[in-house]
């Protein structure tokens, strides 16, 4: 059994069909990439499967249980986390107490959620920071502050929202390997959207493509870049045609 | 069958009234997000204008409008580039807050000039006419004559929002100030004039306001409570919204004679023990609450 | 009892502000000793209550940023609670004080629900509906004396009566009330520092974020308001008992709502000693504006328009309030 299975996924708003009939699934401990021009639909997708929207068609079952129509806070407290672009629980509290939130939904104590909010620090090297504000920090720091957010909650899944955007290569290097602790280390199954390619082949296992709210491909990310669709989907027709 | 048109009409009268004073507001809201404590004191103060203006000089009510308009209109520029716009800088507390001070400085600054006592106009052209339509409907002429003005400036204003360049900046000042600015607009002068234009709307309406209710400087509490009830109903922003909420609200207030009028008729004690008449108000209030939790869009809202 | 530590637990404030307040509470427990007047008396007992006030508001308004501007509403059913039941059945403070609060909390969880599926603007006018609704009713309520009111007669006890809280003093209201402000603090201090404070400034923050975090955003303000409530309720039937003469025009109305907030916002809403600030300010500045300014003839209003222009200067010169600009210099000067 996946841990995620979604199914003939539909979004629309209004007259535009944001996410058209999508289905995949995500094994436990994977780690799956979900690519595709912008406009594809794919933060969409996380917040339709996070229960940000509720979805027009479709099931989405998440670690054996339909979470089709339910709560975004029900959801999280399955064990099904997300970031976004940008993630700050509170701008009022500093980095280590904002892990602390997502530290709460576990437990009353604060001594308790303080512990495991400093324990993840720890695991994402961000222990020296703790006591800054999230705006003082760098932006990549930042983007790993959006993940230990997220982390608080010890979920199963994580999906990551292009956690790579506005990062300089050497930060991209820094994150994919963040990434990988989180994976490897703390036994997280993941999902991300980036835009970044060699992170995505770096880290992922598989690749969903999303383009115009379709899914037009699926597997091994080596494959699937040679895939016609895929080029045609992200560099136009004509630069399909001329190099098939 | 007659109570019940009288009623009717009654409410749909003072309705329209209502929607007159609560046009300035959501003109202001449209534009700017604000929602403005003050806005029933504008009101009182254009009554007392009005009021001190015939008194003085002895014209009829009537003509007063005018004036009390340009009054409004120059109160609503002052306030605005004198205060209002630093405080939209600042978070939702903070702005409501501050016109609540607004408010405290015009009332008290009533009570200081004019006395705490009731004062009306006595004397006027169509002060104490009425009209008998027939079927018990007596439609007094002062609010037959708000009623009218009422209509007009919800024309007008829906005419100049939607038919003027001006008006279009206006919208555009409100949908998006940031990408306005690029265009070209100038917002702030646009939202000194949506200031403008919602002062002299309201102090107009207080101008024919006085010619059948007496004003004290505590009038406007009253009022703005009202006019946030019929802006949050029609919708905020929403000009034709506010006109119908209006009306609505006006039926409502009328609604307690009806209940009277049916304890009357029906025999039910019980019936005739609730102070019907006394929560006027109140049921505006209930009606407010129930309609953000059913849509709280309001009937035509656009923002939010 | 990890609350009752946090509770306690000071230590995350600078050596300079834990030096004032132990100073200023020092004060506040010798001052009766000291020869003042009984105006300075009533000024300071009405400081603690409007504390007290704003502390409450400060949880749902300061730290969960909704605005909540009819909070008289469970002031009026504190003091009518202990002020009826007082009357009627001879009814202990210390067991009429908590039915009221229960009566308000309850009714808290009755509006709270509706009332938390609006926001911002709506939010604060919807409160201001409910306060007045409620306010109306107690108008014409025959129980509660209606419109004139409730008076209580100090005469009729055998003072000081520490059971029903009559004193003919002052001094002593003041210790009781004095007991509540320090209670309140160690309240607020565990209150910031426990799950639902954490929850509620994530909440303010960003919602959609709150709830990815697994927090159940519409039950968390309800519970806060919750609190809120019965503190203003706790200190409404202390009202009752000091000023024996209630009635819905001075203790349910619109006016008081918006101080308890206004004072909040002043002193620095969603912070701990922000609303202790604020009413510090604000309530000599209105008590001794209203001595010498209001009660002059013809010079009637002059202390609100006072009033209400330094309300204007602070809203839109520092609505951040006056924590707000200490705490921005400090951070300031750290970088």
């Amino acid at each position: 059994m996946a841990l995620l299975e979604v199914k003939d996924l539909t979004k629309r708003f209004g007259g535009l069909t944001a996410n058209d009939s999508i289905s995949f699934q995500v094994a436990e401990g994977e780690m799956l990439g979900l690519i595709g021009p912008n406009g594809a639909g794919k933060t969409t997708l996380f917040n339709c499967i996070a229960g940000l929207h509720p979805i027009d068609e479709g099931t989405i079952r998440f670690n054996g249980t339909d979470i089709t129509r339910l709560a975004s806070h029900e959801i999280a407290r399955l064990g099904l986390a997300r970031t976004f672009q940008i993630m700050v629980a509170s701008g009022d509290l500093n980095v280590l107490e904002n892990i602390m939130v997502g530290c709460f939904m576990h437990t009353a104590s604060r001594m308790k959620a303080k512990a495991e909010a400093q324990r993840i620090l720890k695991e994402l090297e961000l222990s020296d920071l703790g006591g800054y504000l999230v705006s003082e920090l760098p932006v990549a720091a930042q983007k790993r502050v959006a993940m230990a957010t997220a982390l608080g909650t010890r979920p199963k899944l994580l999906l990551l929202d292009e956690v790579a955007a506005g990062l300089n290569p050497s930060e991209i290097e820094g994150i994919t390997a963040t990434i990988h602790r989180i994976h490897a280390q703390m036994g997280v199954t993941i999902m991300l959207i980036e835009h970044v390619m060699e992170m995505v082949m770096n880290l992922s296992q598989r690749v969903v493509v999303l383009d115009y709210g379709q899914k037009i491909a699926e597997g091994d990310p080596r494959f699937v870049v040679k895939d016609p669709n895929v080029i045609k989907a992200y560099l136009g027709e004509r630069y399909a045609k001329e190099h098939a | 069958m007659e109570i019940l048109a009288g009623s009717l009409s009654a409410g749909l009268l003072i309705g329209m009234v209502f929607a007159l004073v609560a046009l300035g507001l959501t003109i202001i809201f449209g534009v700017m997000d604000i929602v403005n404590f003050a806005h029933g004191e504008f009101l009182m103060l254009g009554m007392y204008t009005a009021l001190l203006t015939a008194q003085a000089t002895g014209v009829d009510p009537l003509l007063t409008i005018p004036f009390a308009g340009l009054v409004g209109f120059l109160l609503g520029v002052i306030c605005y580039l004198g205060f209002v716009k630093y405080l939209i800088r600042g978070p939702m507390v903070a702005q409501l807050l501050g016109t609540f001070g607004l408010m405290l400085v015009l009332r008290n600054l009533a009570l200081f000039l004019f006395g705490s006592e009731d004062r009306t106009i006595h004397e006027g052209l169509l002060v104490g006419q009425s009209f008998d339509v027939g079927m018990g409907i007596i439609l007094p002429a002062t609010k037959l004559a708000a009623a009218v003005l009422s209509v007009i400036s919800f024309t007008a204003i829906w005419l100049l929002i939607n038919r003027t360049r001006i008006g279009k900046a206006l919208m555009a000042t409100a949908l998006n100030a940031q990408g306005a600015r690029y265009m070209g607009i100038p917002t702030e002068r646009m939202n000194a004039f949506a200031w403008g234009i919602g002062g002299a709307t309201v102090t107009m309406a207080g101008a024919l306001l006085v010619n059948f209710w007496s004003v004290t400087p505590y009038v406007g509490l009253l009022f703005t409570m009202i006019a946030f009830a019929i802006v949050a109903l029609g919708g905020f922003g929403s000009i034709p919204g506010a006109f119908f909420a209006g009306l609505i609200v006006g039926l409502i207030t009328e609604l307690p004679g009806l209940w009277d009028f049916a304890a009357e008729m029906t025999g039910f004690d019980w019936m005739a023990s609730v102070p019907m008449t006394s929560f006027k108000y109140t049921w505006v209030y209930l009606a407010y609450f129930l309609i953000m939790l059913i849509r709280p869009r309001g009937l035509f809202g656009w923002k939010h | 009892m990890e609350t009752l530590k946090n509770a306690l637990d000071f230590s995350d404030f600078p050596r300079l502000d834990l030096t004032l307040a132990a100073t200023v509470a020092v004060f506040l427990i010798v001052f009766p000793f000291f020869s003042h007047s009984s105006f300075a008396m009533s000024t300071l007992i009405q400081f603690l209550i409007f504390s007290l006030y704003g502390m409450g508001w400060n949880t749902i308004g300061g730290y969960g940023g909704q605005v909540d501007l009819g909070k008289a509403q469970y002031l009026g059913i504190g003091a009518y609670t202990t002020a009826v039941m007082l009357l009627r059945w001879d009814t202990p403070f210390w067991i009429s004080m908590p039915i009221g609060v229960l009566l308000s909390v309850t009714w808290s969880f009755i509006i709270g629900y509706p009332l938390f599926k609006l926001k911002g603007h709506y939010f604060a006018i919807a409160t201001i509906a409910t306060s007045l609704v409620l306010k109306d009713f107690f108008e014409v309520w025959d129980l509660v004396g209606g419109s004139r009111g409730i008076e209580i007669l100090a005469g009729k006890y055998q003072t000081p009566d520490f059971v029903h809280l009559i004193f003919k003093g002052d001094d002593y209201y003041y210790y009781v009330i004095l007991l509540f402000f320090f209670i309140g603090i160690l309240f607020m201090n565990a209150f910031r520092k426990s799950r639902l404070g954490f929850q509620l400034r994530s909440i303010k923050d960003n919602e959609d974020i709150a709830r990815s975090l697994g927090i159940n955003v519409h039950w968390a303000k309800i519970k806060t308001y919750a609190i809120a409530t019965a503190f203003v309720s706790a200190v409404g039937s202390f009202h009752a008992c000091y000023v024996k003469n209630i009635e819905p025009e001075d203790t349910m109305s619109l006016d008081i709502s918006i101080l308890i907030a206004l004072m909040a916002m002043l002193g620095g809403a969603g912070s701990l000693w922000g609303p202790i600030i604020g009413a510090a300010v604000l309530v000599p500045l209105k008590s001794y504006l209203k001595e010498w300014l209001g009660a002059q003839a013809g010079m009637v209003g002059i202390d609100l328009i006072l009033y209400g222009a330094i309300i204007m200067i602070i809203s839109a010169a520092e609505p951040r309030g006056i924590w707000g600009m200490v705490d921005k210099a400090r951070r300031r000067k750290r970088s």
